[in-house]
């Protein structure tokens, strides 16, 4: 069984091998050039005030375009991979054998469905998170001095740090569970509709919500955030203030290396403040409108995941997307045992 | 006799299959003696293939029951290696060429005769090297056919093997499949709308119409009982006469219960 699993896994595994490689490559052969720009940057020696080394590293790094490219390559493969495995070697484990009449074959040598489908998607699903994990290793190694620096500058001043919500799936263990779930998604959903094209079209579409609604609805309260409620907020403070389309104001907040999970201006009664409760500032001069709003009491209250959660969150979730491909492979194999050939 | 004729093969007892409230098969008991090629014949869509798919394990009875060579139909690995398969259309996975079927049947089962399955290739004069998907619907019947002898079952059940196959290449793997299962008295059971290709294969025949048995038993002695009731001036029946005596009964019994369920309908016309 070992064997045929192999077999018929040949090509996707070079295919899968061959991104693994020209990555490595590509990585391995820049990474003494990024390093080098972060060692003389002196952003590894710097202890205090390291705004002008972490601003030098980072220009520099953006100037070369081969910098940035990686970085991107490596972010868009590792989110790609979940959706990718599932629906290209998950879904189709079984409906291609539905529709190529093979599993009348398969099933009737020596071996019955459920030991057939608990090896093929035991070995894929560990090839799946090989593959992942290996990407990350490389990204995550690599990346290494960008991470350190708070993360790839994406204009504004404010920075992808390797807690935010899409670099996060993209560093360390996370990419394992996502592509062992994604893999199990596939084949569950060919399972259930048995055709190879359709069973493709739902994992991409249910893979990709899964990506979208773990780090939004999720993640944020894995673990409970910290709250942090700031001073009275002066004039100064809401210069650089960014307003929002419901009247909400919205203080930039800069805690290194944290997941800021949510930013809000609030009345002394720890309501939300809105300019649309706040007539009297609004049609006012920019100047004037900051003044204005330093007279309503206002406070900055910031719910933030700490940099030092980045591995407990990191564990957590992907022991959850582990649980669940387990789960779901369970039920995978047990509806296949239940549904037959009917 | 041998003590395998005393076994049963195939025994089932009041056993149907329903399909969305329609039953594909109904109140079908048999008791087929182990040792014997037994012929399954009936129209297309007469329940021949959920008959098959029942005695394989593929589905699972919705009344009574079927146990093959003493055991439930597909209920692991060892009953698994007990009972060879070859399904409608023969599939084999196209991908992969015939050395690869070879090995994947060797991995699969505990039984495995590589010698013969080599040898039977050979015979048939097909490139090892040669991927299933480029070979004829003649070659990939007989690939199908060497990994299910090869994996030495006691019951062989063939689901239509020849359908697709020409007149000479029907004669060559029946012919074959005789000479493979005479060695080892393996019982075979094999499915066909065709009673010609049948005639001086089998010696225990299944008639099946409607999804109901019409007929079961040794060849001779469905024959005798035929040539009896048909009176000593008429000639000897073939067995195509038998099935086509059997099917016309059927037929009449049936246009009888429809009367009997419907007669106001009759009365009025």
């Amino acid at each position: 069984m070992i064997w045929l699993t192999y077999r018929q896994f040949r090509m996707s595994a070079i295919v899968a091998a061959g991104v693994v490689i020209a990555f490595g490559i590509a990585v391995v052969s820049t990474s003494a050039g990024l390093s080098g720009l972060y060692a003389r940057s002196g952003l590894a020696s710097c202890h205090a005030s390291c705004t002008t080394s972490t601003t030098d590293f980072l220009t520099a790094m953006k100037a070369d375009g081969t910098y940035p490219a990686l970085y991107f390559v490596g972010l868009g493969l590792l989110l790609l991979a979940p959706a990718v495995i599932g629906a290209f070697w998950g879904a189709p484990m079984i409906t291609r054998e539905v529709e190529g009449r093979t599993l009348r074959f398969v099933w009737h040598q020596s071996v019955t469905p459920t030991r057939w489908a608990r090896v093929k998607i035991s070995l894929l699903g560990l090839a799946s998170m090989a593959f992942a994990g290996l990407i990350s290793l490389l990204i995550s190694w690599w990346a290494a001095p960008i991470d350190a620096a708070g993360g790839f500058p994406v204009g504004g001043g404010s920075q992808l740090s390797r807690f935010q919500k899409v670099v996060f799936d993209a560093r360390g263990v996370a990419p394992l569970g996502y592509a062992a779930l994604g893999f199990v998604v596939g084949v569950v959903l060919g399972v259930l509709i048995r055709r190879t094209v359709p069973a493709m079209a739902a994992t991409l579409v249910v893979v990709a919500a899964i990506q979208l609604a773990v780090p939004t609805w999720i993640r944020p309260d894995l673990v409970t955030p910290v709250a942090r409620t700031g001073p009275v907020l002066t004039a100064s403070a809401f210069q650089p203030a960014q307003f929002g389309t419901e009247g909400q104001v919205t203080v930039p907040v800069d805690i290194p290396g944290a997941w800021i999970v949510t930013d809000r201006t609030v009345k002394p009664d720890g309501h939300s403040f809105s300019m649309l409760g706040a007539s009297q500032c609004s049609d006012l001069a920019m100047a004037q409108t900051d003044d204005c709003l330093a007279q309503q009491d206002l406070r900055q209250v910031v719910r933030y995941q700490p940099a030092n959660r980045f591995w407990e969150f990191q564990g957590i979730e992907t022991a959850m997307l582990l649980g669940a491909s387990m789960v779901l492979a369970a039920g995978g194999v047990l509806w296949l045992r239940k549904v037959r050939l009917t | 006799m041998t003590t395998a004729i005393e076994t049963t093969a195939i025994e089932t007892r009041h056993l149907g299959k329903r399909y969305r409230g329609r039953w594909a098969l109904t109140d079908c008991t048999l008791s087929i003696p182990a040792g014997r090629v037994v012929g399954l014949v009936g129209p297309n869509g007469a329940g021949k293939t959920t008959l098959l798919n029942l005695a394989t394990g593929h589905l699972a009875p919705d009344s009574g029951s079927i146990a093959i060579l003493g055991g439930r139909p597909g209920s692991g690995s060892g009953q698994l290696a007990r009972v060879g398969f070859v399904a409608q259309d023969t599939p084999t996975y196209l991908g992969l060429s015939i050395a690869d079927h070879l090995r994947l049947g060797a991995r699969l089962n505990p039984h495995w005769d590589r010698p013969y399955a080599e040898r039977r290739i050979a015979r048939l004069g097909l490139d090892p090297r040669r991927k299933a998907g480029r070979l004829s619907g003649g070659q990939r019947a007989q690939l199908a056919l060497t990994i299910a002898i090869a994996k030495r079952p006691e019951l062989l059940i063939l689901d239509e093997p020849v359908a697709a196959l020409d007149p000479l290449a029907r004669r060559e793997f029946l012919d074959e499949l005789a000479d493979a299962v005479a060695e080892r008295a393996t019982t075979v059971m094999l499915s066909s709308h065709l009673v010609s290709d049948l005639e001086g294969f089998c010696d225990y025949l299944i008639v099946i119409t409607a999804s109901r048995i019409r007929a079961a038993g040794p060849v001779n002695e469905l024959l005798a009982a035929h040539n009896a009731a048909a009176g000593p001036d008429s000639a000897p029946a073939d067995l195509e006469d038998l099935v086509l005596a059997h099917m016309g009964r059927a037929a009449q019994w049936e246009s009888a219960q429809r009367e009997a369920a419907y007669p106001e309908v009759e009365t009025q016309r």
